[in-house]
């Protein structure tokens, strides 16, 4: 499996020198770069990372702040500090913000190497499993009192997911920037996964407050409400790319060919009776703009579209395109609006 | 009016009751305390940032709308001449908020009535 490291640091030839030292290591890691910490967040936002290399010094952000950011929004992610203003105290502040390791530069690259595969051996310590059941696994979890962190790829759509246990209680969940009960919903309602176990939970705050068995059976409705997602994610979307483009966030790329995403849409496969027209139309984008400033109130992140229902036979649903056009689709009362509207997003 | 909203407000994950009425007032709002931290008015900020006649124009098409977004939910449902929005986090079960909005709006109707008469007489 290739890992993706992400590395932070405001020196474009280190960076350009450290991606090309990486070139050795390409059938394991998949350096991707970034010269400021705010990018950082934005790729650590809606990406999978096994490591994060930072420098110190940086404008807008500095690394402390990268540091602190890291442990608290994405903390299975370890974060390994490279500087060049090496200070006792540094150090030692760092680590206490719980950096993993620290390095001086100039920088010895075994010495980094070293350090990332025992990182990315730590993740897979306790274990692996594939094509596992997630439901029995974690109730093995909870029986045996385990304190562990696990990983999970679901094999369908790629995403990854990580749930934290402390004696067997489930304390957190995370996938990409969601957290707490709701990515643990979506985690547990994979089907087939591929499981690996860190034997250690860096996380002591106990963040989500249901009873295992009541989150699994939630989970379980979850997962019959939206349909099977998965299902149609393979279908309609590209994969998240395990090779990740350097700086940018990674879009996900919906087809250029509008004809052909229209018969993609008829095609999803439980929908393809319900759906009974597709246009694209120009006269939503006010419409979704002021959607999408009503939704900025409640921090609701990107708005991917809307569902009329009339209790009729002829439902609207709008999913805007880019900032001028949208998809008008009718359907009728038998579709599942939120999975069509999830898999053209994704 | 609190009340009437006290069972959907306690549902796991629901973020807020808002109901704004035809003149772009908002007539009431109840937000979740342990899910909603924004310390902005809302009824400023729809004054000064939403356009809720575009939205109206087309929550007025339907019986119900749904708007889905990266990390929630708002349903907006017309009841007479105002619209009800409940705002919710992604895995709130959306039959249980539709049933319970569907139980309400009887009640709710004589309510907003109760309301539009008050606001005469005040006149």
């Amino acid at each position: 499996m290739l890992h993706n490291i992400l590395i932070v640091d405001d020196n474009q030839p280190f960076l350009n020198l450290i991606k090309k030292i990486f070139e050795k290591f390409s059938n394991k890691y998949n350096v991707v770069t970034t010269n400021s910490g705010i990018k950082a967040i934005e790729l650590l936002s809606f990406n999978y990372f096994s490591i994060v290399l930072t420098d110190l010094q940086m404008p807008n952000m500095d690394g402390f702040t990268l540091l602190e950011k890291i442990k608290k929004n994405f903390p299975d992610i370890p974060v390994i500090v490279i500087t060049a203003f090496d200070k006792p105290k540094t150090n030692l502040v760092v680590k206490k913000t719980g950096a993993y390791a620290y390095f001086t530069k100039p920088l010895v690259i075994d010495d980094l190497i070293i350090c990332i595969e025992n990182l990315i051996k730590k993740e897979t310590e306790g274990g692996i499993l594939n094509n596992a059941s997630i439901e029995m696994f974690i109730q093995l979890l909870e029986m045996e009192s385990k304190t562990c962190t696990i990983r999970i790829i679901n094999e369908k759509s790629k995403e990854h997911g990580v749930l934290f246990f402390r004696d067997g209680e489930l304390y957190n969940a995370r996938i990409l920037k969601t957290v707490g009960k709701e990515a643990a919903y979506r985690i547990l309602s994979w089907d087939k996964v591929n499981i690996s176990i860190e034997n250690n939970c860096i996380i002591d705050t106990k963040e989500i407050n249901e009873d295992l068995q009541a989150i699994l059976l939630d989970a379980l409705r979850l997962k019959d409400e939206l349909g099977s997602l998965e299902k149609d994610f393979n279908e309609f979307s590209v994969k998240p790319n395990e090779s990740i483009e350097p700086i940018t966030k990674v879009e996900v790329k919906k087809t250029d060919n509008d004809a052909s995403l229209i018969d993609s849409i008829k095609n999803i496969s439980d929908a393809e009776n319900s759906i009974k027209s597709v246009k694209i139309n120009k006269e939503w984008n006010s419409f979704n703009s002021q959607a999408t400033v009503l939704g900025f109130y409640f921090n609701s992140g990107v708005y991917k579209g809307s569902y009329l229902n009339n209790y009729s036979s002829d439902n609207l649903i709008i999913i805007p395109i880019d900032d001028d056009k949208s998809y008008e689709i009718v359907v009728d009362l038998k579709c599942s609006p939120e999975r069509i509207i999830n898999s053209i997003n994704n | 009016m609190d009340k009437l909203f006290n069972e959907i407000i306690s549902i796991d994950g629901i973020i807020g009751v808002i109901i704004i009425n035809n003149s772009n007032i908002v007539d009431y709002k109840k937000f979740s305390d342990i899910s909603f931290k924004n310390t902005n008015d809302f009824d400023k900020y729809l004054q000064n940032s939403v356009n809720f006649d575009i939205l109206k124009k087309v929550f007025e098409l339907s019986n119900e709308n749904l708007l889905i977004y990266d990390d929630l939910r708002l349903y907006v449902k017309k009841i007479l001449n105002s619209y009800l929005l409940v705002a919710m986090k992604l895995y709130v079960p959306m039959s249980l908020i539709r049933l319970n909005c569907q139980i309400l709006e009887p009640q709710l109707e004589k309510k907003l009535l109760n309301v539009k008469k008050f606001k005469f007489f005040s006149k």
